[in-house]
């Protein structure tokens, strides 16, 4: 019987020296120095790219890393999920400093990526991972506790630890309408937008059979209508009361000495006057493009746009020439421009 | 006969009597004058500047602990102070620190402590020192200090504190007892002479070691960030915005024109304590509808054009919305590698505001604003400008700016 008291107490002092030899002794995680955690997309329930950057405090070796997603940051605390994030699809799409590392565990809420246990160099790694859904509503400050070990499938107590923050937020959403917009004036002069269209009455003072009489008016028109627009000159030729001045009806020269009234849209030198169009892309309808080719019927498409077109300036030449059995007279007439747009 | 008997009984008895009065007088007086019991001090402290045991000279996080400082318990400070209870000379005196009190027993050191690194008496005061110097030290033992006078002075001070202080300094000092809560004493002991011969006063002083109160906290890492476009106070909690983060762009019925600059703000708050700062970065496409887009500045930054399609953000230092909008006192506006920091001014045609946006921020977001340290509470005004040409197509455009704050801890 004291044999037996022997024996038992002589295994039980076994054991306890076992005990104390084999388990491990404790070992005080260092801090992962510099650590940050930016993310792709801070939406809630966004999908994005988290980019892990930390420095490693010690040369220990490393065989894996865990990513744990928590909204609380500290190792003692009970790890709670942040609402409905999801990395267990997660992918690691880069890795440097300490490399070699692959996704060997994975769930809702964690990560971990493993290798052959290697040397490290106390140095900067980064580790990023895509297709990770961030947390749901309401916008939340979420935590990953990072923890590397010596074992190559996280477990063991850890070597180094340290936890990164980051935070979903309200995105700012940005409205704004575009409205049909058709920009049109017309002025003897317009040096900047409509705004700064001037003067309509053109005088050409006294007409003669030895010289063409001429002169300029402006246009500016612009719109984001789709099909664009089209301007018409609407009006008569120039009358004092039965007698008129004839209107081209085809593009023709100017010929002193000839009744003619007519207009373009383009610079000409016979005689010098007007300008091409500037800016935009509305032109000059054909009958109305040909340099020192006039022409007039009312009604007539003098410029067009096939679609959008910022403001663009146009030049209207007109010029008028009598012929010597021309009825003395105060001629006038007054034209209308019509800029239709089609949305 | 009868009576000369009785006078000479008496005579010897008187003589006997003398004889014995003369004897105890002879033998005894003197030593009773010279080897008067001494009497005790009183009102008597040891001030010790660390209760540590005298193995600890760090704190908890293995950081050096100042000799003399209440964390250090292997090079202390003693400062003993009494009440001498009679005037007279006082030539010497001796420490002798024991784990019991009473003298004339046998002293036993206090385990660890050790008084031989003691170089000299640091302080004394109250001593009247008439007709006599300073103390000086004259041995230090592993539990034993001895001071004395090169010429005894008399002290006349009986009412009020004298001190004698020792250690607490780098190579001058005493370690306390090696284990915590261990209670030990002084026995102090007065000499009229200079040898330590004559003791005329003393008294003993307790103290003790005692454990250290080990205080370990952890901060965890915090990061609030919000971002809203409705301005509220942030009070002084850093509240953060808690609307939907709606904008609208452009008059009063969120429409854009071709020769008017509109603009909008948002705003993001934030706190932190990062101790490696904290970079606010934004992620987002330029405003579309289906496939047309109004043009995104990109990364040069440029003033409004109206008439010309822009879309583009930057930091209003201005817009400080009576404290509750922009606050920078540690983020600063980016300004490179592409400055947002110039928001503030006018957008008419070539206005002094600058901005800037690239919809590559959609996979790589962009930096607008960072700070290398903590934030205890900034608030970004961001502005946006929404510019149009005639041409720009029809439509209800739209984007949703993320913002991203990245602290670094």
């Amino acid at each position: 019987m004291y044999k037996l008291k022997f024996v038992l107490i002589g295994s039980m002092l076994t054991l306890l020296v076992n005990v104390i030899l084999i388990s491990p002794p404790t070992i005080q995680a260092a801090e992962l120095n510099d650590r940050s955690l930016a993310i792709s997309n801070s939406a809630v329930s966004g999908i994005s790219i988290y980019n892990f950057t930390f420095t490693l405090p010690d040369t220990t070796n490393i065989g894996s890393i865990g990513f744990l997603f928590c909204t609380e940051p500290l190792a003692v605390e009970n790890c709670i999920t942040p609402s409905n994030i999801d990395v267990s699809h997660a992918t690691l799409i880069s890795q440097s400093g300490e490399t070699g590392f692959a996704i060997t565990e994975q769930d809702t809420n964690m990560i971990l990526i493993s290798r052959t246990p290697a040397g490290t160099n106390a140095e900067q790694v980064q580790y990023i991972f895509s297709n990770i859904t961030n947390p749901s509503y309401p916008p939340q400050t979420y935590f990953v506790r990072i923890s590397t070990y010596t074992s190559d499938d996280g477990t063991g107590s850890n070597t180094d630890f340290g936890a990164v923050a980051t935070s979903t937020a309200t995105g700012v959403y940005i409205n704004t309408q575009v409205p049909p917009i058709l920009d049109f004036c017309v002025g003897l002069v317009i040096t900047g937008n409509c705004s700064t269209a001037i003067g309509y009455f053109i005088q050409f003072g006294d007409f003669s059979t030895l010289r063409t009489a001429s002169a300029t008016s402006m246009m500016e028109a612009g719109t984001n209508a789709k099909s664009g627009i089209i301007i018409t000159v609407n009006g008569t030729t120039m009358t004092s009361g039965n007698y008129v001045i004839n209107n081209l009806t085809l593009q023709t020269p100017s010929i002193i000495g000839t009744s003619q009234f007519g207009l373009n849209l383009r610079a000409n030198t016979n005689p010098i006057v007007g300008s091409d169009p500037i800016a935009g892309s509305t032109i000059p309808n054909a009958a109305y493009d040909v340099p020192n080719q006039y022409q007039f019927n009312s009604g007539d498409v003098v410029a067009y746009a096939p679609g959008p077109t910022n403001l663009t300036k146009l030049t209207v030449s007109y010029i008028v020439n009598i012929s010597t059995s021309q009825t003395v007279g105060i001629y006038d007439s007054t034209l209308t421009y019509i800029c239709t747009a089609s949305f | 006969m009868k009576k000369l008997l009785s006078n000479l009984t008496r005579l010897i008895y008187g003589f006997t009597a003398a004889f014995l009065l003369a004897g105890i007088v002879s033998e005894f007086l003197p030593v009773q004058l010279v080897q008067a019991n001494p009497l005790q001090i009183s009102s008597r402290s040891l001030t010790i500047t660390s209760s540590a045991n005298g193995t600890i000279s760090t704190d908890i996080a293995g950081n050096p602990q100042n000799p003399g400082s209440g964390g250090n318990g292997v090079k202390t400070g003693e400062t003993f102070s009494f009440i001498l209870p009679q005037a007279g000379d006082i030539g010497s005196i001796d420490f002798l620190y024991c784990t019991t009190p009473l003298p004339g027993t046998a002293c036993t050191a206090p385990t660890g402590l050790d008084a031989s690194h003691v170089s000299s008496v640091v302080n004394q005061t109250g001593w009247t020192d008439t007709g006599g110097t300073i103390f000086i030290l004259s041995a230090a033992t592993t539990n034993d200090l001895k001071v004395y006078r090169v010429t005894p002075g008399s002290e006349s001070n009986t009412s009020t504190p004298v001190t004698m202080t020792f250690g607490g300094t780098s190579s001058s000092y005493i370690t306390n007892p090696t284990t915590s809560n261990t209670t030990f004493f002084v026995r102090i002991t007065l000499y009229s002479d200079n040898a330590f011969s004559n003791p005329v006063d003393l008294g003993t002083v307790a103290s003790s070691t005692a454990t250290q109160v080990n205080i370990t906290a952890k901060v965890q890492e915090e990061l609030a960030f919000s971002v809203g476009t409705t301005v509220t106070p942030p009070g002084a909690s850093c509240i953060p915005f808690s609307d939907n983060g709606a904008l609208q762009l452009g008059d009063t019925n969120g429409v854009l024109s071709p020769v008017l600059a509109y603009d909008g703000h948002s705003y993001f708050r934030v706190s932190t304590n990062a101790t490696h700062g904290l970079t606010v970065e934004y992620s987002g496409n330029t405003l579309t509808n289906g496939g047309n887009s109004i043009t995104a500045i990109g990364t040069t930054a440029a003033n409004s054009v109206p008439g010309t399609p822009q879309f583009g953000l930057a930091i209003d230092s201005s817009d400080t919305e009576s404290g509750s909008g922009y606050s920078f006192n540690y983020l600063v506006a980016s300004t490179s590698p592409t400055n947002y920091s110039l928001g503030a001014g006018t957008i008419t045609s070539g206005g002094s505001a600058y901005f800037a946006f690239t919809a590559t921020s959609m996979t790589t977001p962009q930096l607008v604003a960072s700070s290398p340290s903590i934030i205890v509470c900034d608030t970004g005004s961001v502005r946006y400008l929404g510019n149009i040409a005639f041409a720009t197509p029809a439509g209800i455009y739209t984007t949703t700016i993320t913002y991203i704050a990245v602290p670094t801890y």
